[in-house]
């Protein structure tokens, strides 16, 4: 069968229009249908699984629309499957406990919707501007989906959050708006191939970066993570950590292979290093369980920023590394979910004794530690392993050899999470909910096989990444 | 008035909301340095490009701008809501 352009894109297309659709649809049906109200969730999670049919097949070469503003290619195609599964299990988690209060069901799948909407046409998009439209498409929601409780602690999370990142974006559009004058077309491509510019280039290029790393948390721009993700509701704090870091790595290694040297490259090492040192030492001090998942986010964040120094086999072991730390963060936070009796999680010495209450969750948590920490044969361990080896080959060897100290830095504290589920002995007997809402449970028990199997068996998964990789 | 007074113009303004919104404690002043940012980024983007590529971006985003001022006003009324206060230094229920 010949392949037809035209009839791809279409079902392509289909994909990212049928989810907003789909958040209309969660935000309107239920005001006119009594009987919808309350099912928001299940319509959602419904239409998640209709949109991933559309990325079964990918197109075998990049094909460009609306004058190159969005580029479908096996490579979209494989971060667009990524992002539906992360909605899939956002929406599995906000099922088995709603975080939204009675009545703002359909607002909050709304927003979950479009954001992810902006993620894929974020991770499509062929020039910088599309790319920003995108980013805010994506960050907007999600402020609001960070304080859809309206209480406390989220909404404080929610603020910090919002402030920053429109700070971010404000510094992302004069960036633009500079490199809009000094160059033909914001097109990833044209930018390329353009001669490097001078001084006011690199500004503007700073601007974007900076703006950029605001939502990938690279240190400096982190300061808002730790609150953010320890107020919002943990399903979004898995999202965020899943999904929009996914985004923001993407659009941070678009930018920065435009440039094969030169001071841009040096400011992304130093980034890289400040990220990887400063996170794990930070993270160190941390008893709340949802913060210390936080610093952990950034210190991953630092450790992918390894990774494109890599060239060619950096892209390959970024791709691989976004699925397996997705697992292990979204596994972990789910977690946190059912043991939550507050907002703002449970401490980590709340686990002790929860290898005797619940020795299958507590061995699920101890696999997502063991993962984030690098132990083999986790999945974490290769992930690490090849977006530290593609730097090696790269020539970046001191780059590695810090982040290696510092991975080695943080399995002391991913080590004492496990420590105190299964050696500690609890102060008040280890009161851990007993009951806990099946579908949590099962979509953790589904990230434990999968940090496991993605490990012993790593070839489909980074076959897979390589394929997507070489479409960059 | 040149495309480069113009510019410096958008810089200046630039550099003076984004030192005002570091700088200041009362959320709803940080929210209109943003918008200031937004709109001395705006301003650049037009003067120092005339194709009108980049009049058809000012006018996104005036519209990111807006849903930006959207979604932060409801966050400021939920938060003056729940703390009773609107200064940054103010609200510290999270650790950090």
């Amino acid at each position: 069968m010949t392949f037809d352009p035209v009839a791809y894109a279409a079902s392509a297309l289909a994909g990212p229009l049928l989810l907003v659709l789909a958040a209309f649809g969660c935000l309107l049906l239920p005001l006119f249908f009594k009987a919808l109200r309350g099912t928001q969730g299940m319509i959602a999670l419904g239409a998640v699984l209709v949109v991933l049919i559309f990325f079964r097949q990918a197109p075998p070469a990049q094909l460009s629309f609306f004058s190159g503003a969005l580029n479908l290619s096996p490579l979209s195609s494989y971060l667009w499957a990524f992002a539906m599964g992360v909605l899939a299990l956002f929406f599995a988690l906000s099922l088995a406990k709603p975080p939204a209060p009675e009545g703002s069901e359909g607002e909050y799948y709304f927003l979950a919707f479009m954001a992810t909407t902006g993620l894929l046409v974020m991770m499509a998009a062929g020039d910088l501007f599309t790319a920003f439209i995108a980013l805010e498409l994506l960050s907007l929601p999600v402020y609001a989906l960070a304080g859809i409780r309206r209480s406390k602690p989220g909404i404080e999370a929610a603020y910090k959050y919002f402030m920053l990142g429109a700070f971010g974006s404000g510094m992302t559009v004069m960036g633009i708006a500079v490199l809009n004058a000094l160059y033909p077309s914001l097109d990833f491509v044209a930018l390329k191939a353009a001669a490097p510019a001078g001084q006011l280039a690199l500004a503007g290029f700073l601007l974007v970066i900076s703006g950029f790393a605001f939502k990938t948390a690279l240190v400096p721009f982190h300061m808002w993570v730790p609150d953010a993700y320890e107020g919002a509701p943990t399903q979004v704090s898995a999202f965020m950590g899943a999904a929009v870091k996914a985004g923001g790595v993407v659009l941070l290694w678009r930018v920065f292979s435009l440039f094969d040297g030169g001071p841009i490259r040096e400011i992304f090492w130093w980034l890289t290093v400040i990220t990887a040192v400063f996170a794990n030492l930070a993270a160190l001090a941390q008893n709340g369980l949802k913060r210390l998942l936080a610093y952990s986010s950034i210190a991953h964040a630092g450790y992918i920023a390894v990774a494109f120094f890599g060239g060619q086999r950096g892209w390959e072991a970024v791709l691989y590394y976004l699925p397996v730390y997705a697992m292990a963060t979204i596994g972990a936070f789910g977690v946190v979910l059912i043991l939550e009796k507050d907002e703002k999680g449970p401490k980590i010495d709340d686990l002790a004794g929860l290898a005797k209450t619940r020795p299958w969750l507590a061995a699920a948590m101890a696999a997502f530690m063991f993962s984030l920490a690098g132990v083999p044969p986790l999945a974490g361990f290769f992930a690490k392993f090849y977006a530290f080896a593609g730097a090696v080959a790269g020539g970046y060897t001191s780059l590695v050899v810090i982040a290696v100290i510092m991975s080695a830095v943080s399995i002391y504290y991913y080590l004492r999470v496990t420590v105190v589920m299964y050696m500690k002995v609890p102060a008040n007997g280890g009161d851990h909910p007993v009951e806990a809402p099946g579908l949590a449970e099962a979509v953790v028990f589904l990230m434990a096989a999968g940090v496991l199997l993605a490990g012993l068996f790593s070839r489909p998964l980074l076959a897979l990444a390589a394929e997507a990789s070489r479409w960059f | 008035m040149s495309a480069y007074n113009l510019a410096s113009l958008a810089f200046l303004l630039f550099a003076l909301a984004a030192a005002g919104f570091l700088t200041c404690g009362s959320l709803v002043r940080m929210l209109m340095f943003l918008e200031l940012m937004l709109n001395a980024a705006n301003i650049a983007l037009v003067a120092l490009n005339p194709l009108p590529a980049s009049q058809a971006y000012a006018v996104m985003i005036f519209a990111i701008a807006a849903a930006e001022a959207g979604v932060g006003l409801a966050i400021l009324i939920t938060l003056s809501a729940n703390f009773k206060t609107l200064q940054a230094g103010n609200i510290k229920e999270l650790k950090g």
